[in-house]
């Protein structure tokens, strides 16, 4: 957007006044990137009816009693989405983004991921690029690559050097068009965090942006608290179950002196009965 | 990017905050931050030039946010957090309930015979009701719900949501008789600088809601009639006004981030005396 609000003014009564219904029509009309000018949109009991909604994405948009019979969209572009409950089947569990894995917090995080078999494939097929230099380029084996590919889980490392490598390569590559903006933007990853009893719990994205948070603060707890285990050393990782524990005991006694630096150091019985005679006064 | 300065704040003519404290006291004094909150739907673009159109605006969903500045800490006890009144009506239906004692008196005998007595009462089903007393939950609703919540030992939050209407209107508590929290300083010294209180209302940009954008050339606006008020053309106009003042409310400088929230209104609580 530029500074002359009054030709924005002027595009808004343009789409009011459209001939057309077609969502993509108006949105090439806003002069707004089209990917995103639907994110947040109020919806409700429009008539979509036939249309090709792919290349726009409608996370937090409200489509509520739209009708949605025959449209072709983008696998992951109503994830985040307010549907009907017959449109249940528009969503899939992929809501996390490239840019999600890219956050810098999550590092320090022990996590699991899992790709979109199609969107990933359709992503490399669209680089042109074999699957040998893709995966140098992520920094993992290609048998690694195969299994993210299929869908497997695969570690968090794994999914942040495949987001790096899809935003690197299309900047060699100069990948500009809207079409190929929208493919990399769209929902594709599901995080995931280990059991105590084996299997994986999914988190949501919205769990994900919490933890993203919460490893934000614990970071700086433990930086005011002079811990020497922070931030730089990514070898030492916390379980999203252990940043909401930190959490809790630094919020409680926000003056305490007590060091935590390990989960072992929890564990020894000394720790507790510490925290109990915290400085609560 | 900068839109024409007056401007830059459109999205806060949905609500409209104001905060102020008790000065902070030394040795684990309390200082009480109140928070004055009012939301607002109305017509707007009425009496400003450059709209071609005017339209309605009002917030469906909001969140306020109160940080205290270190070495200030929250004092969770005191944080005021707005649980809806219940009031329990109970109703003895005691009439209806002596009519069928006298009803079933001469026909049956409790215990000497199970069977008997309870094909009487099912019988005399239009009683069997009142055997309980009859409770009713009556719930105080108040327009806007209000769910509190921690952000760490700073920061406190509270998020708004309508409870029977479409958006938020009016004042969510009294905000004399209920200040939002009390801070806590520790020490025995007066801070060297004042610690700052900083209140901020955010939203998403989903939670704005903008309707009915009326055209003001009256030839422009009969080409809108008969149209559908949920006709894609109306919902893409209005996602477009939501776009343009989001862009035209971002800080200059700020980062284009369409999942950070939107910044409705900032204000550092003053320091009031106290009476």
């Amino acid at each position: 957007l530029t500074s002359d609000i009054k030709s924005h003014l002027v595009d808004t009564l343009r789409i009011l006044l459209a001939e057309s219904e077609d969502l993509k029509v108006l949105a090439d009309l806003s002069g707004l990137d089209p990917f995103s000018f639907y994110e947040g949109a109020d919806l409700r009991n429009a008539d979509l009816g036939g249309q090709d909604l792919r290349g726009l994405s409608f996370f937090e948009a409200d489509l509520r009693g739209a009708n949605l019979g025959g449209v072709r969209y983008d696998k992951g572009a109503f994830n985040g989405s307010i549907l009907s409950d017959k449109h249940k089947g528009f969503q899939d569990q992929f809501d996390g983004r490239l840019s999600d894995a890219l956050l810098e917090p999550l590092r320090r995080v022990y996590m699991f991921a899992r790709f979109r078999p199609e969107t990933l494939n359709e992503i490399i097929e669209f680089l042109s690029i074999s699957i040998q230099k893709f995966s140098e380029s992520a920094n993992i084996s290609t048998t690694t690559l195969r299994k993210a590919k299929k869908g497997y889980v695969i570690s968090f490392e794994t999914a942040v050097g495949i987001s790096e490598a899809i935003n690197k390569i299309s900047d060699q590559l100069n990948l500009k068009s809207v079409e190929f903006s929208g493919k990399i933007q769209i929902p594709m990853i599901e995080f995931l965090s280990d059991k105590v009893t084996g299997g994986f719990n999914r988190i949501s994205r919205e769990e994900l942006l919490n933890i993203n948070a919460l490893s934000v603060r614990i970071t700086e707890s433990r930086a005011a608290r002079g811990s020497t285990n922070i931030g730089e050393n990514l070898l030492w990782r916390d379980r999203p179950r252990m940043l909401q524990w930190y959490d809790r005991i630094y919020n409680d006694r926000p003056h305490s002196r007590i060091r935590v630096t390990s989960p072992e150091e929890i564990n020894s019985p000394v720790l507790p009965d510490l925290f109990d005679s915290g400085a609560d006064d | 990017m900068v839109l024409i300065n007056n401007r830059r704040r459109l999205l806060s003519e949905v609500a409209s905050l104001d905060a102020w404290h008790s000065p902070i006291k030394t040795g684990a004094g309390k200082t009480q931050v109140s928070v004055e909150l009012t939301f607002k739907e109305g017509r707007l673009g009425g009496d400003d030039e450059d709209f071609p159109f005017t339209f309605k605006m009002a917030l469906k969903r909001a969140t306020l946010s109160v940080s205290v500045e270190e070495p200030l800490l929250i004092d969770r006890r005191s944080i005021a957090r707005n649980v809806p009144e219940a009031l329990i009506e109970q109703t003895k239906i005691r009439s209806l309930r002596e009519k069928m004692q006298a009803n079933m008196g001469g026909k049956t005998t409790f215990g000497t015979d199970g069977l008997s007595s309870n094909f009487s009462i099912g019988a005399n089903s239009s009683f069997a009701g009142a055997n309980a007393e009859e409770t009713k939950l009556v719930q105080m609703v108040p327009p806007i719900l209000v769910v509190s919540e921690p952000y760490g030992a700073q920061e406190y939050r509270w998020t708004f949501e309508p409870s029977f209407t479409a958006t938020l209107l009016g004042q969510p508590w009294d905000p004399v008789s209920e200040p939002r929290l009390a801070a806590r300083y520790d020490f025995a010294e007066p801070p060297k600088i004042c610690p700052e209180v900083e209140v901020t209302l955010t939203c998403k940009l989903s939670d704005v809601m903008i309707e009915d954008i009326q055209p003001k050339d009256p030839s422009v606006r009969d080409r809108l009639k008969g149209r559908y008020s949920y006709d894609a053309r109306n919902s893409a106009a209005q996602q477009h006004l939501k776009q343009v003042l989001r862009v035209a409310n971002l800080e200059p400088g700020s980062m284009d981030n369409r999942f950070s929230g939107l910044v409705l209104a900032t204000v550092m609580s003053a320091s009031e005396p106290e009476d």
